[in-house]
């Protein structure tokens, strides 16, 4: 059976169209109120959505989603919770590829087979771990992915040499997670992202996989930047920041809806 | 592997199965040009006479090692010598590794200098070191360490630097570790994170042990002058690891040599509020290495406890990681009950002021040293002085004359 990354990539490519990559913390601000994000997500117009495994020391991540994970935490969400959400969400958007997010100390407790064998048994498509360089296999997280029709996504940057894009490049399934700058996860103000152009030329030479991008992309403009040199947009803090403007939960799913409508 | 000492540099960076650089890719490239530079530079002559120069002259070593012959008498058992790296500039170990990082970030071509902190006197080094280069330097440091560690803080921003309290989590060193690397990720072109503990990604851990393996050798030569052989047993407190590594990694290989590391035992291993790794913790991969931390089922990191806090850390540096699972180092801890008597105990038999951190390996040595033959040599790490604790010790020990003295102070406030 297909992976249904690969699907939702090839029917996009076939329309011609532009992915969408949301991103929720599964419990934040709680497990119910995740869910209708979650709906609202998927229904405005994601095509793909990271549900991110809550974690006490996510280095790779801004203050915004940094205080959603400990949040989450402080709610008492535990890494089976997340599991049991996924596995729901899995049923109920059949059309949307899910992907768990987290960092390596997660799986690794979990056990990494357990943890590969079960995502995919809850419906997941594939893991996004930003600390596991190639070099450190955390018994065999990149085989075991792969063993279980679960994509391993890697995330590269504009600061990584041509040799580890080749690297990753060589080793990528799915599609390639590419940082619009070198920092963390963080919505950032200005239209223009720096060396875009070069750093797609830069990829696309090396990479045959698909490219997402993201890390700060948080307008039209950006995204209309990014739509002639990346397969997908990633849309991170934004989609936090705004539902935590609204005045309400009405108002503050009301306000995500409509900017992801906006990215059409 | 020969012997207990590894060259990390080829396996990279693994101590077996521990360390290892668990980073986001974009951090690989600056990792291993760090790692470029600090092999370029240890084999340097020009670099190492640098650095031995500054040790000597701006730092003040080497530290002396004493022997400790009223606290021997007392404890009625092992010689004790006490190598006092708190006599050293900034008042601790922490500074010979500063120095050498700050001559690597100075050859790397950076302008800037980020640290982390938990006691204050990694981030007191690092201010002085940036000062000395004339760096531009930030320091993080939880907010709970800021409000119980303000003395450092004042010293700190005197010097120079700007200190940023980290707000969230546990508000302590992890905390502070987490936002340095943060700000490192946001700043790689001019800024250089100088780590102050064996631990955290490759090559910081070996780098570090390296610069901080001054103090083993210098006890080496010390007592050989001194008594004509090799200690019998060396304690040292087990933070993050750097002052223990760099006491134990020169004598890794002499079997007759016991090396006792000393962690913080908190309210009692039993109420959950310490930050013993070996006993509470296990396995995990967490701020970039692979050790054993302090976690829950999940893999969450807890929240840790010691009245010292240089020792409050939830991880521990990879290297002891794989000392321990060899036997090699003997892994205790010391509540901070204990360490409040020992501090006491040295400050009234031998008129020295240990760091709280430190009191740790001299509650150690208390336990330990009466059951010992009297020609057997004890040599206690003092990695740190004292000064810094005055209102965390005075608070435990409810001294009012002092309470009495801020209070007094407080209401006067202070010209403008």
């Amino acid at each position: 059976m297909s992976n249904a990354i690969d699907l939702k990539l090839d029917s996009l490519r076939a329309a011609g169209a532009h992915g969408l990559m949301a991103h929720i913390v599964v419990g934040y601000p709680s497990l119910a109120a995740s869910e209708r994000l979650l709906l609202t997500i998927a229904d405005s117009g994601a095509d793909l959505i990271e549900l991110q495994i809550p974690f006490t020391d996510p280095v790779a991540d801004g203050p915004t989603i940094l205080k959603a994970n400990l949040a989450s935490l402080a709610n008492g969400i535990r890494v089976r919770d997340c599991f049991t959400f996924a596995e729901r969400m899995a049923k109920k958007l059949t059309n949307v590829p899910l992907l768990f997010m987290t960092y390596i100390n997660i799986p690794f407790n979990y056990g990494v087979e357990a943890f590969c064998r079960d995502s995919a048994a809850a419906g997941l498509a594939g893991l996004i771990v930003p600390d596991i360089p190639p070099e450190e296999t955390a018994e065999n997280y990149h085989g075991l992915c792969l063993g279980h029709s679960l994509h391993p996504i890697y995330v590269l940057s504009p600061s990584c040499t041509d040799s580890r894009i080749e690297l990753i490049g060589a080793r990528a399934t799915g599609f390639l997670y590419a940082t619009a700058r070198v920092g963390i996860t963080g919505a950032r103000d200005g239209s223009r992202i720096a060396g875009l152009e070069a750093f797609a030329a830069r990829l696309r030479s090396r990479v045959k996989v698909p490219l997402a991008l993201g890390f700060g992309l948080s307008s039209r403009e950006h995204v209309d930047e990014v739509k002639p040199l990346f397969d997908i947009s990633v849309l991170g803090s934004r989609v936090i920041d705004l539902y935590n403007q609204g005045a309400d939960e009405k108002a503050a799913l009301d306000g995500v809806s409509s900017f992801l409508r906006s990215l059409r | 592997m020969d012997g207990f000492k590894v060259d990390s540099f080829a396996s990279h960076g693994h101590f077996g199965p521990y360390g290892g650089r668990y980073v986001p890719e974009m951090l690989v490239s600056a990792l291993e040009a760090l790692e470029r530079a600090y092999l370029e530079a240890r084999a340097d002559s020009a670099f190492q006479a640098e650095l031995e120069c500054l040790l000597r002259t701006w730092s003040g070593r080497p530290t002396p090692l004493y022997f400790a012959r009223n606290l021997s008498a007392r404890l009625g058992g092992a010689r004790i010598y006490l190598k006092q790296e708190g006599l050293g500039q900034t008042g601790s170990h922490k500074v010979n590794n500063c120095i050498g990082q700050a001559l690597l970030a100075r050859r790397m071509g950076k302008t800037r200098l980020i640290a982390e902190t938990g006691a204050g006197q990694h981030g007191l080094a690092t201010a002085s070191v940036a000062a000395r280069f004339g760096f531009e330097c930030e320091i993080f440091m939880g907010e709970l360490d800021m409000a119980r560690q303000r003395p450092n803080v004042f010293w700190m921003e005197q010097l120079g630097a700007k200190v940023t309290p980290v707000p969230y989590g546990s508000r302590t060193l992890k905390e502070a570790v987490n936002a340095s690397f943060k700000n490192w990720i946001e700043n790689l072109e001019n800024t250089y994170l100088l780590v102050g503990s064996a631990l955290s990604s490759h090559p910081y851990p070996s780098m570090v042990r390296d610069f901080q393996s001054v103090i083993g050798r210098e006890v080496r030569s010390q007592l050989q002058e001194a008594e004509g052989r090799l200690p019998d047993v060396l304690v040292a407190c087990v933070g993050g690891g750097s002052n223990s590594i760099g006491l134990f990694h020169p004598f890794l290989d002499e079997k007759s040599v016991r090396l006792v590391g000393v962690e913080a035992g908190g309210l009692g291993l039993e109420s959950g509020l310490h930050s013993a790794r070996f006993k509470g913790g296990k396995h995990g991969i967490i701020e970039g290495y692979k050790s054993y931390f302090l976690q829950n089922e999940d893999g969450q990191t807890l929240t840790t406890h010691s009245v010292a806090a240089g020792l409050d850390y939830a991880g521990v540096g990879p290297e002891h990681a794989l000392l321990h699972d060899l036997g090699r180092v003997e892994y205790v801890s010391a509540t901070d009950a204990e360490v409040l008597a020992a501090l006491k105990l040295l400050m009234k038999t031998e008129g020295i002021i240990p760091a709280l951190e430190s009191s740790h390996a001299v509650a150690e040595a208390v336990r330990r040293a009466p059951g010992l033959p009297k020609d057997c040599i004890m040599v206690v790490n003092l990695s740190g002085r004292g000064d810094k604790d005055i209102f965390i010790v005075a608070e435990a020990l409810k001294d009012k004359a002092w309470l009495e003295f801020l209070e007094r102070k407080a209401k006067a406030g202070y010209d403008e």
